[in-house]
């Protein structure tokens, strides 16, 4: 394997090393040119030598930062002594050096310019009052050694702090056998050329930037650097302020101090009753402010607040909270106010006694549900009640002193200067092509890409030392060379990339290299790939936490699961610690389609056949008795009975079904470096009961269940945690009857292992809720005193036509069906009455009701129902089948169904219906005779428009000469 | 902002335990160790064991007669414990989905069951240990969709109807108020139903004599100023006003209520209010348990002991059983409870009697906390054959109370009315949560006769007062050989005086 071999080329200090051999052999003329090539887009010389579209396709012009608000963001000091010499202050920078060749008195005028003007956008950088707690850092530290930063930047800190396991089995430590004097001396990495590939060190970022600077330049790096290099690690929750904390840790001052607001923390989870003990969990966000306030609203969710209160006046002091729902307020550790459980806004408030100073304060409350509000009152010796003020508030910190100068002002004429300059010298061509100032330069300035001669003695790049006002990008020999290379045949700069060398280009370019394998090369060097590791359970080598290979993904993938890694949009490798980040849309275009074009093989989008009798055996052969594949690998929330490999619900989305049957039947010839099992090999029949035995078909019976992706019900030994509340429904339907959310406090949830549930609703007698993917939280109803109104937990939940579903309906005079009957006000069904339900042999519940008619005082039934609403299986996910079957003791007049109802429903087919352009229902009638079936618009209970479904029963007598009379039918709903 | 009124004001809850919430349940003080050594040499507790994945949060029970008992739990499930009383029971779930379940009833080839919305029945059709079949008896009521709405029973009268008790609602009634809510409902075979009594709070316990009369027990709070056991009859109105809109509807048997005012004592309201009943006991608060739950009749004919025909009851704060023992008096049930066994691991919210004797003890604590170290679980009272020193019931007299040992008492300290402290107090019915004791007056113990044989001794008292509780706290009697009383405690309830004549009892 080689190591990555031209983005080490493309650093001016490496090149010389890389391209230091010996004459190149045959066929090395091409890869000079390919090497000039990536200079010429890397260099971004099209940006001042303009170039025909096809040429800047080709090349992919780098863009340069944005420079917009970049005196907010770097130290001015910094910028001069960046232009003054970029690559002593940032070696292995692309940007070229100005002003190389000018006399020291105008290189420092000229700076001094450029420096008012970049400081006037929007600078200069203000003094940074936040004070970072040192767990922010130990945190950035963990961060920046394992979210994958150390693949580009030279770590900071021995890995094995972040991977102790890998130390005991033979990694190698860069460090290793060192001090901690390493640390301090990172360039002892140098002496490896690749590895140390110095553009990629950090020197003096702390002169550089503060830290609210450099955490919003972490959070969205796009926004300054359009080029994608630094990617965008979705940071979230502090993490970028974390990572800055701990890349600007030389700003410290000496030891933690009170500094103004805070500390707070955001927790998700659904309490009630009383506050958690938010000691063992995991903060959804973390930050400070200056007062105890929500700092934003929600449902489920508590804070936590921490620091340290100011007391002027020793003394009896009293405290309060008023909030909803449930808080409590520590001092020192003892618990002063407690205004616990759920509830409405209110005070509650207690009294301690002390002594003037500062003293540790401590505010925790939660929210259910419905409004919520926090705030502490205080009233001591010489202060009324009042809210306690943020003068009075602060928390332990470390005060960074960012790197401004102190009265810095822009000076507007040198500022003005310094515009022009940014204008003439071309900076607005990289950093600037689209503002207005890219207007004031004058056209042609540069000569063309195409009229560029490699001789020119006046004003050439090329030159070993170009003239005053030519950049100088301290070009190597080789570089040089390989530049002409590449201009020496500029017709071939315009001819369209092959997709392989568009992969080639990008991976390069883009270091994807840094981590992944491809082409026998890149992927972490043996250094750095101690970094690497994994973060859940389970020991999954470095599958688990090297990222993968990517040899034929375009083939493995499915081109649009494809653009969605490359998007940074999913991340199945849950296990793994380092993050695959996001390069940007511009840069990734093209990139999935020119994987697909370069792997993929004719067919390999080809889906087998589905049946529901199919994926049950698939289902069968993923369980414990069969192919046993849940040892490794878990379905949705259900882990896995061993290692954590990626969940197999995912699998569906993104492998192309042909790579998958050559997985399963053929690995070796996928070349995976997995330790994924073969299991047919050489003929071999397993199972001979299922499928014939065969091995294709039962390699498809496996695709055929993982195509149900989120709806693949649990295969079997896959169980759900006991202790969790999420009720996971596996072999059998679970029944779950609580209070419902907009149903009724009578509504019996049924989920299916099938992953599509119903709720029944028992009060009103009717279907009323059906949903996809999680079944629901029993917390609100198994927790504490409980009674919470449960929601579905999973999603795309399917509202039922409201009211009863049976109804008797006349033909009226006019032709017309009369009115369905809608419920009263009151609550409870208007003449349906509930009976009960009864359990099939597979668990399946059929709901029964009786359709009662009321003569005056009294009640007589005359039809019986029984409806079966459970899921049935197909390719796209599970679909409802609604079965009825229907007795009575005489022919009554006619009682008809009220299938849908919807702002537009149309039919799309025989006895098939579309509701609003969502939902599909089909009429399933096994009987012969024809039955009425009326699509009309009525309006509903608020005067709008809708149209209604009515579907026509069909009572028959059971045989002749019986007295009982009978229909069945069903819907199938799919959405 | 969220209008529900805030819940930790209310201070009730499925046995509705104390003020204070859970809060007060980290303030829970256990029962003294040596008494509960001292108990359990005469009755023993014994874990069921139970599998770690299975809640058993204990809302219903009932003995099957194969070695097995059904218990129905808040989770809404049903498991089937096969070899109950054995070292190793097995658990199979028998039925799942249904809505707190808090009472199971053998009827008919049937499985009754009260859940929130419903009465239903339930069975194994197919017989493959499982329940298929799960029919709507009745859901005549409504509920709102509050955490307090359970419901209790069925228990099935001497007519053959089946009674169940409702909570009322505490805080949130998301789904609207609705009515019979604190009421006994009655179903009569046919179906028909009908709401007999009124006024109830947190009926968590209800159960029919052996002579197939209803009783249940209440839960302090307000409008029912201490807990209670007390009969239920047809048109009672037991105090709680929050219902009694209802009694106007066509199926209500109790007359027109007016809102009581707050704040009288229990007796005068009594007076002014004929249809207003006091309970056949009271149980005065902490000291006597704090949340009585399920009861059962001692139907045992002394195979559980020296208690034959009295009555043992569940606590869900204490993790307790109370015993107490009931006698007519014009017409009237009344009688006296007395501590029985403590050091239950939770608080027990059902208990039943298991075919080898011993009494079962359904328990959960969730939402109220309790004396105990679990939340929840099963576990067996046995009778060790060993007959303790107790006070095995306190009866009244027209001038007194008799006491009755369970063995011969030491005569020196028996009849020495010095043995004895005595005082009666009653209870406000007001909105208040709780009452204190009332109206306090202490007793003096004029006389103490004891019988020949050591058994009884009559207490020749004055000021005896109807509708008053009267403690007494026996410390100073022995046994022969020096022992005290296990419980020297007991409170008799005494609703009517019996009368005079004919002279003596």
């Amino acid at each position: 394997m080689r190591l990555f071999f031209v983005p080490a080329f493309l650093s001016a200090a490496g090149a010389a090393i890389a391209l230091a051999a010996p004459a190149p052999p045959s066929g090395a003329r091409e890869d000079l040119r390919h090497a000039g090539e990536l200079l010429l887009g890397e260099l971004a010389c099209t940006r001042c030598h303009a170039a025909a579209p096809q040429v800047e396709a080709r090349l992919q012009p780098r863009r340069g930062p944005s420079l917009d608000a970049v005196g907010a963001r770097l130290a001015p000091e910094w910028i001069q002594a960046f232009l003054r010499d970029p690559r002593a202050v940032r070696p292995g920078t692309n940007m070229p050096h100005m002003f190389a060749q000018f006399p020291p008195q105008a290189k420092a005028v000229l700076t001094e310019a450029l420096t008012h003007f970049l400081v006037g956008q929007a600078g200069p950088m203000a003094a940074d009052p936040t004070g970072v707690a040192p767990d922010w850092i130990e945190s950035g530290r963990k961060l920046f050694h394992t979210a994958g930063c150390v693949a580009c930047h030279l770590p900071q800190a021995p890995a094995a702090e972040f991977n102790p396991d890998l130390y005991g089995g033979g990694g190698v430590n860069p460090f290793a056998g060192g001090d901690d004097e390493d640390e301090d001396e990172p360039a002892a990495g140098a002496a490896d050329p690749v590895w140390a590939s110095p553009r990629l060190e950090f020197p003096e970022l702390a002169a550089k930037w503060s830290l609210a600077s450099l955490a919003s330049f972490l959070t969205d790096p796009h926004q300054v650097r359009p080029d994608g290099r630094m990617p965008d690690f979705a940071l979230a929750g502090g993490e970028a302020r974390d990572l800055a904390a701990y890349l600007l840790r030389e700003q410290a001052e000496d030891g933690p101090q009170p500094v103004p607001g805070l500390a707070w923390s955001r927790f998700q989870g659904d309490w009630q009753g009383e506050t958690p003990d938010f000691a063992g969990l995991e903060p959804a966000g973390t930050g400070t402010s200056d007062r105890f306030a929500l700092i934003e609203g929600g449902e489920r969710f508590g804070m936590r607040y921490e620091g340290l209160v100011a007391i002027p006046q020793s003394g009896t002091w009293r405290f309060s909270t008023t909030s909803d729902d449930g808080s409590r307020l520590w001092i020192d550790g003892v618990l002063v106010v407690n205004n616990d459980g759920t509830h409405a806004m209110q005070e509650r408030s207690g009294e301690v006694e002390l002594a003037a100073g500062t003293h540790a304060i401590v505010v925790t409350m939660f929210e259910y549900s419905g409004g919520e509000g926090l705030a502490v009152h205080w009233e001591g010796p010489g202060i009324a009640k009042q809210e306690v003020p943020p003068a009075a508030l602060s928390r332990l910190g470390l005060r960074y002193a960012a790197p401004t100068v102190p009265g810095f002002a822009v000076d507007p004429e040198q500022a003005a200067m310094g515009q022009a300059l940014f204008v003439k010298f071309g900076c607005v061509e990289c950093h600037a092509p689209d503002g207005a100032l890219a207007g004031l330069a004058e056209p042609g300035r540069f000569p063309d890409l195409a009229a560029l001669r490699l001789d020119d003695p006046e004003g050439n790049c090329l030159l070993p030392a170009p003239p005053p006002g030519v950049p100088d990008f301290q070009l190597q020999p080789a570089q040089r060379a390989a530049l002409r290379a590449a201009l020496a045949d500029r017709p071939r700069l315009a001819e369209a990339q092959t997709a392989a060398e568009l992969v080639a280009d990008r991976m390069e370019r883009l270091r994807c290299l840094a981590c992944h394998e491809r082409g026998g090369m890149g992927s972490p060097e043996t250094e750095r790939r101690a970094y690497f590791t994994i973060q859940d359970y389970g020991d999954l080598g470095d599958e688990g936490r090297i990222p993968p290979r990517l040899d034929g993904v375009g083939g493995k993938l499915r081109p649009a699961a494809l653009a969605r890694v490359l998007a940074g949009e999913e991340a199945v490798r849950t296990a793994m610690a380092t993050r695959m980040p996001r390069f940007g849309a511009p840069r990734l275009e093209g990139l999935a389609e020119a994987f697909a074009e370069a792997d993929s093989k004719p067919g390999d989008l080809d889906e087998p056949e589905f049946s529901e009798e199919i994926v049950a055996a698939g289902r069968w052969l993923v369980g414990q008795d069969g192919l046993a594949c849940i040892n490794c690998h878990g379905v949705g929330k259900l882990r896995s009975l061993g290692i954590p490999a990626v969940a197999l619900d995912k699998a569906y989305a993104r492998l192309r079904p042909g790579w998958f049957r050559q997985l399963l039947l053929d690995p070796d010839a996928l070349n995976m470096n997995s330790r994924m099992p073969a299991f047919w090999w050489e003929g071999a029949r397993h199972f001979p009961d299922v499928l014939d035995g065969d091995p294709h078909r039962q390699a498809d019976a496996v695709w055929s269940y993982l195509s149900l992706g989120d709806a693949m019900p649990p295969p079997p030994g896959l169980e759900p945690d006991p202790s969790a509340f999420e009720l996971v429904p596996t072999a059998e339907p679970y029944l779950f009857a609580t209070f419902f959310a907009g149903v009724s406090p009578r509504t019996l949830c049924v989920g299916y292992p099938e992953r599509l549930h119903v709720a029944f609703d028992r009060e009103g007698v009717r279907l009323a809720k059906a949903w996809k993917g999680d079944f629901i939280n029993a917390q609100g109803t198994w927790v504490g005193r409980a009674g919470a109104l449960e929601v579905p937990s999973g999603s795309e939940v399917l509202d039922l036509p409201p009211g009863i579903a049976f109804a008797e309906l006349a033909w009226r005079a006019d032709g017309q069906l009369s009115r369905w009957p809608e419920p009263a006000p009151q609550r409870g069904a208007l003449n349906a009455r509930m009976l009960g339900y009864a359990l099939d042999v597979a668990g399946v519940p059929g709901f029964r009701y009786a359709i009662d008619r009321r003569r005056g005082e009294q009640v007589v039934e005359f039809a019986r129902i029984t409806e079966t609403d459970l899921p049935r299986l197909a390719a796209g996910g599970p679909r409802l089948l609604r079965r009825f079957h229907l007795t009575a003791a005489a022919a009554p007049p006619r009682l008809w169904l009220r299938a849908a109802v919807g702002e537009t429903i149309e039919a799309v087919g025989e006895h098939e219906w579309l509701v609003d352009g969502r939902l599909h229902v089909r009429l399933e009638d096994p009987s012969a005779t024809p039955r009425n079936v009326v699509l009309r618009t009525r309006p509903d209970a608020a005067g709008n428009e809708q149209q209604e479904l009515l579907i026509a029963t069909v009572l028959r007598k059971t045989a002749a000469g019986s007295v009982l009379h009978e229909d069945e039918f069903a819907l199938e709903l799919s959405w | 902002m969220e209008t529900r009124i805030p819940r930790l004001l209310f201070v009730a809850g499925l046995a509705g335990v104390l003020a204070g919430s859970r809060l007060a349940a980290q303030d829970v003080v256990e029962a003294a160790p040596e008494l509960l050594t001292a108990e359990s040499r005469y009755y023993r507790i014994v874990d069921v064991p139970t599998p770690k994945a299975v809640a058993l949060e204990v809302g219903g029970l009932l003995a099957l007669g194969d070695g097995s008992v059904l218990a129905s739990t808040r989770r809404g499930e049903v498991w089937r414990i096969r070899d109950a009383y054995g070292p190793a029971p097995q658990f199979d779930l028998w039925a799942r989905g249904l809505h707190e379940p808090l009472g199971l009833l053998a009827h008919g080839g049937w499985i009754y069951v009260a859940q929130r919305g419903e009465l239903t029945r339930m069975k194994d059709a197919d017989g493959d240990g499982r329940a298929d079949l799960f029919e709507t008896v009745c859901d005549f009521w409504k509920i709102s969709g509050n955490y307090h709405e359970y419901n209790f029973g069925p228990r099935l009268d001497a007519e053959g109807n089946l009674w169940i008790t409702t909570n009322k609602p505490f805080g949130d009634e998301p789904f609207g108020r609705v009515d019979w809510r604190g009421w006994a409902l009655r179903i009569a075979p046919g179906g028909s139903i009908e709401g007999v009594c009124a006024g109830l709070r947190s009926p968590a316990g209800i159960e029919a004599s052996p002579a197939g009369e209803m009783f249940y027990t209440d839960n302090q709070g307000e409008w029912c100023g201490a807990s209670k056991l007390s009969h239920l009859e047809v048109g009672d109105f037991h105090g709680h006003p929050w219902g009694i809109a209802a009694a106007k509807l066509p199926q209500s048997r109790v007359a027109p209520v007016e809102q009581p005012p707050s704040g009288m004592l229990m007796p005068d309201y009594a007076t002014r209010n004929p249809a207003f009943k006091l309970p056949a006991v009271w149980f005065p608060y902490d000291k006597m348990g704090k949340s009585p739950s399920g009861f059962v009749w001692d139907t045992s004919a002394g195979a559980f002991g020296p208690f034959a025909g009295q009555v043992f009851v569940g606590d869900q704060h204490h993790a307790m059983v109370i015993r107490v023992s009931l006698e007519q008096v014009g017409g009237r049930w009344q009688g006296a409870c007395y501590p029985f066994k403590y050091g239950f691991a939770s608080g027990i919210v059902r208990v039943a009697w298991g075919e080898d004797g011993s009494l079962l003890a359904g328990m959960t604590n969730r939402g109220w906390g309790s004396r105990g170290g679990s939340e929840q679980g099963l576990q067996r009272l046995e009778w060790t054959g060993a007959v303790p020193f107790e006070i095995q019931a306190m009866t009244a007299l027209p001038d007194g109370f008799r006491l009755r040992f369970t063995q011969p008492a030491d005569p020196a300290t028996a009849a020495d009315p010095s043995a004895y402290a005595l005082q009666s107090y009653t209870y406000k019915l007001h909105s208040d949560y709780g009452s204190p004791e009332s109206d306090v007056q202490p007793l003096a113990v004029a006389a103490a006769a004891l019988a020949a044989d050591g058994l009884s001794v009559d207490l020749h008292v004055e000021g005896l007062r109807e509708g008053y509780v009267h403690e007494l706290i026996a410390a100073g009697v022995r046994a022969p050989d020096g022992r005290a009383l296990l419980h020297a405690q007991a409170y008799y309830t005494l609703v009517r005086i019996p009368p005079a004549t004919p002279a003596g009892r």
